[in-house]
């Protein structure tokens, strides 16, 4: 008797979507950000309330192995119910025939698309159709420690500083003997020259043609100012980097300003001696900072198709935003929730990374897989911030190697 | 007249009693024989089948012919990694496999509290891998690191272990020796064991000193297990991954020094969505494994004794 229930009910599920006898659908989701496992499960818990039917089960892995599992896992037809996916990635996966068209669900009226900045929307619309529906903004700013500006004696940031305070203020905040840097000049792109080649009116990729333009005039000299922190010994070495990453320095105290996402906050915060603020990144010709949407997206070959776009239709409303916003842990997208997440943090003032919306630009895609620009950067980046290749020689090898893929 | 040798082994004939038997040996090793199949053997074909596509992203497989070959061969990435895994084996190879034996006979003798030494030189075994690596990135760090501290205390300025390419080889190597000895320790003293104690009484009474023993005794009694460990250890070396991968990002100044032939896989397989190119890469690294192997089994005669 049950096992012939069992069967025809796994019949028709496929075709109705419903659950039967009270049965409840299971959904999965997954994500790479444990600092944000909390708010995700609290995003759940609020679907659930409304849904009792549905169970859903958040599954993080870290970044590092998020990519390698999730395209291992679309390949065995396997990928968990609800991704979340970067801007980056998205292509491959939507051409992939991976991931589910979203387009109606941000054509309706809990997560039209209307109430999210238009960027984040595109980010994730490959040929037209829409892959996901937005989930947060992830914005930069310069984070400084307090009690080391104070030490040294310093101004604290401020909204209108330009390239040369930044200068100023890390030559002052150095000190050689206490093994104290002003600045992190890290080889990363987002978390750092991307924002300085942008500022500098620049850009990576030409926006017509889609050649890369590292070797422009304005890029090179953005890479220039970038390394001269380097130089000057305001920063770690490469080789510095690879003994304590960035964020390390940052939070043991031992560098006293880094660009770094909203997205760090909590694990910043979670560093008891570490005293910090946070300002606007300093602006060069013009303000600019990365500004980039991650977003829930749907596997194609969810048993559950019905639930799993009514779970992102949720996670994209106003309601499950708001509880995003005040579990702290990131910028939501969905316009008029960012308040309360500003209001969340007493300590400090987030409110520069809400202002990065008016400036930001998107990820420009870098590590998109279709190209090799990856593997080429990882080769000619490290020799420029070591000072073994001069900035304008590596970029304009790099450029030339990386075009040389795109043909 | 002689007579024929057809006399079959009674185990082989068909009887209804050796079929029966036979049900069940297959039924036991089914469980691994059926891991092999899908877990390695399908792999091994696919990788085989990959390596003669272009395999981007999520599209599917269009068929290149020998194109990711041609250009796997002008590739200095390729080069690099592979003298990166060779300068790793001969390092870590003789040198694990030596302090493995000096081990394991050290432990073989009856000494008191001999099994906590047994537990600790096998610690690093069951340790997971990625912690191993954070642990020892640690240890290495060049200002507060374990182990520039005890230089700086000695008066020498350590080096810049995970920073300095020169450096950073001989770091990963450390590791690499440090969790190798204990399972090849564990593996020879197995072999130790067998070794009957009259030979050792004999020599003894014919007057050989310890030395001559083990080089003796010892070593020809253990040459099969040795031959085994010194494969193995061959093939894991070739294969090195997750210490450099934990340890080294791709841009850190050191990282085309430690960069290995696996590492190269997984950044073309997974980072670069190009599985391709990655097949071939780890297809080419098939073969050099087993050309070795090829090799190790024949030169095996000229010193692995065996007791039969």
């Amino acid at each position: 008797m049950t096992l012939g229930a069992c069967g025809s009910s796994g019949g028709d599920s496929a075709s109705s979507g419903g659950s039967k006898d009270g049965k409840k659908t299971d959904l999965k989701m997954i994500f790479w950000d444990s600092n944000q496992e909390p708010g995700l499960k609290d995003m759940a818990d609020g679907f659930m309330k409304k849904n009792p039917d549905i169970n859903v089960t958040v599954e993080i892995v870290p970044w590092d192995e998020y990519w390698t599992k999730l395209q291992a896992a679309a390949q065995g037809g396997d990928l968990p119910d609800i991704v979340v996916m970067h801007p980056d990635e998205v292509e491959n996966y939507a051409n992939g025939g991976i991931l589910m068209d979203l387009t109606d669900v941000l054509e309706g009226d809990v997560a039209n698309k209307s109430n999210f900045p238009e960027y984040v929307v595109e980010d994730f619309s490959v040929d037209g159709k829409f892959y996901g529906i937005p989930k947060d903004i992830g914005t930069l700013a310069l984070y400084y420690n307090k009690d080391l500006f104070d030490a040294a004696g310093v101004a604290y940031p401020t909204s209108d500083w330009t390239w040369d305070d930044l200068t100023a203020a890390a030559e002052q905040l150095t000190d050689k003997e206490a093994g104290i840097y002003g600045l992190n000049a890290d080889n990363n792109g987002q978390n750092f020259y991307w924002n300085l080649i942008w500022q500098n009116g620049g850009d990576i990729w030409e926006e017509e043609t889609g050649a890369c333009t590292f070797d422009s005039p304005e890029t090179v000299e953005a890479m220039e100012y970038a390394v001269s922190f380097v130089e000057k010994g305001y920063s770690p070495t490469p080789a510095d980097f690879a003994n304590l990453t960035a964020d390390e320095y940052f939070e043991s105290g031992k560098s006293a300003m880094t660009f770094a996402g909203s997205w760090m906050l909590t694990e910043y915060q979670n560093v008891e001696e570490l005293n910090f603020d946070v300002a606007e990144l300093p602006a060069g010709k013009e303000k600019a900072a990365i500004c980039s949407g991650m977003a829930f997206s749907v596997s194609a070959n969810t048993k559950h198709p019905e639930e799993a776009k009514k779970l992102v239709e949720y996670l994209g409303s106003e309601e499950a935003q708001t509880i995003q916003a005040e579990s702290g842990v990131a910028i939501p997208a969905y316009s008029g929730t960012q308040q309360p997440w500003v209001d969340k943090f007493t300590e400090f003032d987030a409110s520069p990374f809400v202002k990065v919306e008016e400036y930001g630009h998107t990820s420009p895609g870098l590590t998109a897989s279709t190209t090799e620009a990856g593997a080429i950067l990882d080769e000619y980046m490290p020799q420029i911030f070591s000072l073994e290749l001069p900035v304008e020689e590596g970029l304009k090898t790099i450029t030339e190697k990386i075009n040389e893929t795109l043909q | 007249m002689k007579k024929k040798a057809k006399n079959k082994n009674p185990r082989l004939t068909l009887t209804k009693r050796n079929v029966k038997t036979w049900g069940y040996a297959y039924l036991f090793i089914a469980p691994t024989v059926l891991g092999v199949l899908i877990l390695n053997l399908w792999g091994v074909i696919q990788s085989f089948y990959y390596s003669f596509h272009e395999v981007k992203g999520f599209a599917a497989p269009i068929f290149i012919g020998l194109d990711n070959y041609i250009r796997l061969f002008a590739d200095k990435e390729v080069w690099i990694s592979l003298k990166n895994v060779f300068v790793y084996a001969i390092i870590t190879v003789p040198i694990g496999v030596a302090l493995s034996l000096l081990l394991a006979v050290l432990l073989n003798v009856k000494i008191k509290g001999k099994s906590f030494f047994r537990c600790i030189y096998f610690l690093p075994v069951v340790s997971a891998p990625a912690a191993v690596a954070l642990v020892w990135k640690w240890l290495y760090n060049k200002d507060f690191g374990l182990f520039n501290q005890i230089l700086g205390g000695m008066g020498i300025s350590g080096p810049d272990w995970l920073g300095d390419p020169n450096m950073a080889m001989i770091s990963v190597a450390i590791v690499g020796i440090w969790s190798m000895v204990g399972y090849n320790m564990i593996l020879l003293l197995a072999g130790l064991q067998d070794v009957p104690a009259e030979l050792y009484e004999a020599a003894e009474i014919d007057g050989a000193a310890p030395f001559q023993k083990f080089l003796k005794i010892t070593v020809p009694m253990v040459s099969p297990t040795l031959f085994f460990v010194v494969v193995t250890s061959i093939i894991s070396a070739l294969q090195v991954f997750d210490v450099i991968f934990m340890m080294f990002k791709p841009s850190a100044p050191a990282f085309r020094s430690v960069e290995s032939i696996v590492y190269l896989f997984y950044r073309y397989t997974f980072t670069n969505y190009n599985k391709g190119y990655g097949s071939t890469i780890v297809v080419v690294l098939f073969a050099i494994i087993m050309l070795l192997t090829v090799i190790q089994l024949k030169l095996q005669k000229k010193w692995v004794h065996y007791n039969d």
